[in-house]
């Protein structure tokens, strides 16, 4: 009975819809609409055309880099609250939680501001005379992108690989430290492996929202910066060929699944995916 | 020692790049002049009387209130009756809605944007607030839930036995026993998801069609040309995300007892707390 509304959400808001676009991925396409019959000829396109690859690889590319920074990046932060005590790790976890609140679009929006060519770094280098002329290439770069995504993700990595680490008991990494172990041993062999799933929980979710965003690169990441989340997006909002943008979309869920598989069997085979 | 001063020198500057970008756009937002680029000119409120005067501004704040209360308030009602049936009944269905339902977290805009654009046109719902709303409530659930179970989890259910035992049903239950004691979490989580809704761009592209909430209303704008007005917009919705999830968190906090339920903290009236005390301790 408690359960129906959910029940409901879940059904009407989330399977159906999805099973819509898995739809129309097999149907004709028709301007900015979708008729019979049913078809693999948008696979066949997605599939064997080469410049979705290879947006397809640069967006695995940024997701990968975003998630492997933002997991690192999050990590010495997570580290370094649980080291303090009292007031300073409350004040520093607040700082973390509260940079959280930006916004997305500002966020990414403001990058523009700090990076463009009369940008604040280009401006405040030509100020202290480092350089003569705006350096052009801060902008409109997979770097910028990935500067930009990692911006926005490092809170959250830090809060879950932060709980993971509260979850160690002390007296686990007491117990090592008196059998003399160093306390890089002890990181090794204790503490990492039992935060390896908050880990890769971070790296999952940062790689699928990463990798899939469509207004980074729009905004930010020119053409050097650009990924196959833009052209799904332009397949639907522009060009009107919904099923070929379907089919595109179950094509990049398939490619990072496979992706997300093989980062799951590297952490597994180095150890760092212990029960924890 | 070495190493945590290594930690902290590394992590400090950190913190410092997480605040950037909000830090820059608001600065920006009281720049006088009309280019986004040092030397900073002002203070100035000059954009924010813009903006505020802006007829599309003020109808895209009405839209974003709008879609944010009403995407929140069903959210809240159906994460409560979850949380409640998840803590309290133990059905087979109900480990796989609840992972379905959590779902929206992981997956990426883009993805469930579509598929819900492609499901109203298949439906033939033309896209509007309301199909924004639908949007949103799929959203913000799963951060509702979350909350929502938190304190559900804690809440003594000997309590709501007592009130059963003396003749209450379901219904009586809630609203004499269960809603005082868990009202804030609720509020909280309904602040939250709001904060959320106010926030969302990302799903809203697909499902707006050609209305306009503010992030919506901000990204036509920053497309066009620089445009100094988008920073106010921007500190806008900062202010109102900002202030809305600091009044979730105190909320959220102030019922958040070491285990169980704490009497003291019974809302509501003195002969409603007292009723209450009595049901329990009879």
């Amino acid at each position: 009975m408690l359960s129906t509304p959910l029940a409901l959400l879940v059904g009407l808001l989330l399977l159906l819809p999805v099973c819509t676009f898995f739809a129309y991925s097999f149907l004709t396409p028709r301007a900015f609409h979708v008729s019979l019959p049913l078809t693999i000829r948008n696979y066949q396109i997605a599939f064997t055309e080469p410049v979705y690859w290879q947006l397809l690889i640069n967006s695995v590319r940024i997701g990968l880099s975003t998630a492997g920074i933002s997991t690192i990046l999050g990590y010495i932060l997570a580290y370094y609250i649980s080291t303090q005590e009292g007031h300073l790790r409350t004040a520093i976890l607040g700082l973390v939680v509260i940079s959280i609140l930006g916004g997305y679009l500002v966020r990414i929006y403001a990058w523009r501001i700090i990076l463009g060519a009369e940008g604040v770094l280009n401006s405040l280098l030509m100020a202290l005379r480092l350089i003569d002329h705006p350096l052009g290439f801060l902008l409109f770069s997979r770097a910028a992108v990935v500067v930009a995504l990692v911006n926005i993700f490092v809170p959250f990595t830090a809060l879950t690989i932060f709980a993971a680490l509260e979850n160690i008991g002390r007296d686990l990494v007491e117990a090592a430290r008196d059998l003399g172990a160093s306390p890089m041993r002890t990181f090794q062999t204790i503490i990492l492996p039992l935060t390896g799933r908050a880990v890769f929980t971070s790296f999952l979710f940062v790689f699928l929202l990463a990798a899939a965003d469509y207004i980074t690169p729009q905004l930010i990441g020119g053409a050097r910066g650009a990924m196959i989340g833009v052209v799904i997006y332009d397949q639907f909002i522009r060009l009107g060929n919904w099923s070929l943008g379907a089919a595109l979309s179950f094509q990049i869920v398939l490619v990072f699944g496979i992706v997300l598989f093989t980062v799951w069997l590297l952490l597994k085979a180095l150890g760092l995916l212990k029960a924890g | 020692m070495k190493r945590s001063a290594i930690l902290s020198v590394l992590s400090w500057p950190l913190i410092v790049y997480l605040y950037l970008p909000v830090v820059v756009v608001i600065f920006f937002a009281f720049q006088d002049a009309g280019r986004l680029a040092l030397p900073w000119t002002g203070p100035s409120l000059r954009w924010f009387q813009y903006v505020l005067s802006d007829q599309a501004f003020q109808s895209a704040m009405m839209a974003s209130l709008k879609v944010g209360v009403a995407s929140a308030f069903c959210a809240t009602v159906i994460g409560t009756l979850s949380a409640l049936a998840f803590t309290r009944y133990r059905l087979i269905i109900q480990r796989p809605l609840e992972i379905l339902a959590m779902s929206p977290i992981a997956l990426p805009g883009l993805f469930v944007g579509l598929s819900l654009l492609t499901y109203f046109g298949w439906l033939g719902i033309s896209l509007s607030l309301f199909t924004v709303i639908l949007a949103h409530i799929l959203y913000v659930f799963p951060y509702v839930l979350i909350v929502m179970r938190s304190r559900f989890e804690r809440f003594d259910i000997a309590i709501e036995e007592a009130a059963r035992d003396l003749g209450a049903n379901g219904w009586q239950t809630f609203w004499k026993v269960t809603f005082p004691l868990s009202w804030s979490t609720i509020l909280a989580g309904g602040i939250l998801a709001f904060a959320l809704s106010f926030d969302e761009f990302l799903i809203t592209l697909f499902v707006i069609g050609s209305n306009s909430t503010l992030p919506i209303m901000m990204w036509s704008r920053l497309r066009r040309r620089i445009d100094p007005s988008v920073n106010a917009v921007a500190t806008i919705i900062f202010t109102v995300f900002v202030t809305s999830i600091a009044l979730a968190a105190s909320l959220f906090l102030l019922r958040r007892g070491p285990g169980g339920i704490r009497i003291p903290f019974i809302a509501g009236s003195g002969a409603q707390r007292e009723k209450i005390q009595s049901t329990i301790i009879e």
